[in-house]
């Protein structure tokens, strides 16, 4: 066996907490949970999953076996919606969660059949991650399996596979750099003088805002639209910063001066305003809050598991009254 | 843990790997790209990338149902174009075939916002906002159908819907302009919906 191949096999063989894997699967679950609610809030369900005329869902053809199996009809699109609201709902709280999980899955995705124009690329990539969450141990921790398994006698180990995480960690990374060489536009780039997102904030179609602001703006849009190109495109980059973060004891200048300038938290940070900042100026629904849900996996294990203790640390001196504040409260 | 899974595993994540790199490599097949391949290096390289993209599609084929099972692609677009050249969605209606259309919702018009929360939701905007230059989508007609019939069955008075978008552009440097031009017209009557 090549000293490559064992490597390999190391890496996707290593064990971390479930720390990282639950946050996500939370999160997502989360968010999936409020979008599919709100369809419900809004009275859309039929109008998003159902055939023609009561609906848009003209999708169809062979991959859609629901359709075969239950009829495409305005109450088929109803029991749809409540198989994947139950599955999603379980999968959150990690009660059943792989069989929830996959059920999720295939149900969303022939939701997304029907209705292939309703279906955007936020719903594709929290399909691809509960499908990997679904054959993980993220259910290891802050799930009703871990507290059903911990009264039967026979908890999750400390440490779980840490394989989800880090091919949950790959697809963030190409979800980003795929969006970057996609974007082909001009616009995107000095040819059209990264023009891009003073063209999108305007759009009536999904500003948030009158497009009054951006002129007043727009140099600002520009060096924002030359930004997410730069982080798009340089997403792979999160790769060799993680592996420098992670082998900080090890020697070389490159190493030193990419965790000195903290390259790897400028990336996260730069992802995160990213968002941050397309949740408040455009209606794109559950985009932001989905991607960010993955953002866990980009941490260190070390690093959840510090930022916890400090949380609890937090909460513990919060809920626990300091000695001064009860001596000054036995004075009184 | 038996001594044969980790090889096994890493063995399946690499080729997960390959699959979805294979699924999501770039590969300039729309109209438009192959229009400026063939314009700015030649149609030897519109032949090159047809025979790659062959080569591509027939590698994935054996894994084709993984990606209908659960819908899912590898190629992550967000606003791959952004160009200046827009479009504004105007609903109306009337109350005769003489009559006067009367503006019920259009994007970024406080005045004008009937269904507003229903309209702006991620997943119907997808079936009504056209293509950055592909036209409308699949499901526009049915969807001028649903909010025809909604509109109708809220509002007795109106014997016909129409759906259309403007034709806007986006002025340099920020905000934007209606060119007063119409495409994609999509008229319902209450007659036909009976």
């Amino acid at each position: 066996m090549s000293r490559a191949w064992r490597a390999w096999v190391e890496l996707w063989d290593r064990r971390e907490p479930a720390t990282a894997q639950a946050l996500v699967r939370i999160g997502v679950g989360l968010c999936m949970l409020f979008d599919l609610l709100q369809v419900r809030w809004l009275g859309l369900v039929e109008a998003v999953w159902a055939p023609p005329p009561v609906g848009m869902a003209y999708g169809g053809g062979d991959a859609v076996w629901a359709a075969r199996w239950f009829g495409a009809s305005a109450e088929s699109a109803g029991l749809l919606w409540w198989i994947a609201v139950v599955a999603i709902a379980a999968f959150t709280v990690g009660a059943l969660t792989r069989v929830a999980g996959l059920t999720f899955v295939l149900i969303y995705a022939q939701m997304a059949h029907l209705a292939p124009d309703c279906d955007r690329g936020i719903d594709i990539a929290i399909r691809a991650v509960v499908a990997i969450l679904a054959l993980s141990s993220c259910h290891a921790r802050w799930s009703v399996d871990a507290w059903i398994r911990r009264r039967l006698g026979r908890p999750f180990p400390e440490l779980v596979p840490a394989w989800p995480r880090l091919l949950l960690f790959a697809q963030l990374i190409w979800i980003y750099f795929s969006g970057g060489h996609n974007k082909g536009g001009p616009e995107w780039g000095p040819f059209g003088q990264f023009a891009a997102l003073a063209n999108v904030l305007s759009d009536p179609h999904f500003s948030r805002f009158s497009a009054d602001w951006v002129s007043a703006l727009y140099p600002l849009t520009q060096l924002a639209t030359a930004s997410v190109m730069a982080f798009e495109y340089g997403a792979p980059l999160m790769i060799p910063l993680t592996w420098f973060h992670a082998t900080a004891d090890r020697p070389g200048r490159l190493r030193r001066l990419c965790n000195r300038l903290r390259l790897r938290w400028i990336w996260i940070g730069v992802g995160v305003g990213f968002h941050i900042g397309i949740a408040a100026t455009l209606r794109l629904g559950i985009f932001p809050w989905g991607m960010l849900a993955i953002y866990p996996v980009l941490l260190h294990p070390g690093e959840l598991v510090a930022a916890e203790a400090w949380l609890r640390r937090r909460a513990g001196a919060w809920l626990t009254p300091s000695p001064r504040s009860t001596s000054a409260r036995s004075r009184t | 843990m038996t001594r044969w899974w980790p090889p096994l595993r890493a063995g399946l994540i690499a080729l997960v790997i390959a699959v979805g790199l294979l699924d999501g490599c770039p590969m300039p097949s729309g109209s438009e790209e192959q229009k400026y391949l063939r314009e700015y290096v030649g149609p030897g390289a519109v032949r090159a990338v047809d025979a790659t993209d062959r080569v591509r599609k027939t590698l994935l084929r054996p894994f084709r149902f993984i990606g209908s099972l659960g819908n899912l692609r590898q190629r992550w677009k967000l606003f791959a174009g952004a160009p200046r050249k827009r479009y504004r969605m105007w609903i109306e209606a009337r109350t005769a075939p003489t009559a006067s259309w009367e503006l019920l919702y259009r994007p970024q018009d406080d005045e004008h916002e009937y269904l507003g929360d229903e309209l702006a939701y991620r997943r119907v905007r997808g079936a009504w906002n056209p293509r950055g230059s592909g036209g409308p989508r699949g499901a526009y007609a049915s969807f001028a159908t649903w909010v025809a019939k909604a509109i109708f069955a809220r509002e007795a008075r109106f014997r016909e819907v129409r759906v259309q978008m403007e034709r806007i552009e986006i002025d340099e440097g920020g905000g934007w302009h209606g060119t007063g031009v119409f495409a994609y017209p999509m008229p319902r009557k209450r007659e036909a919906m009976r």
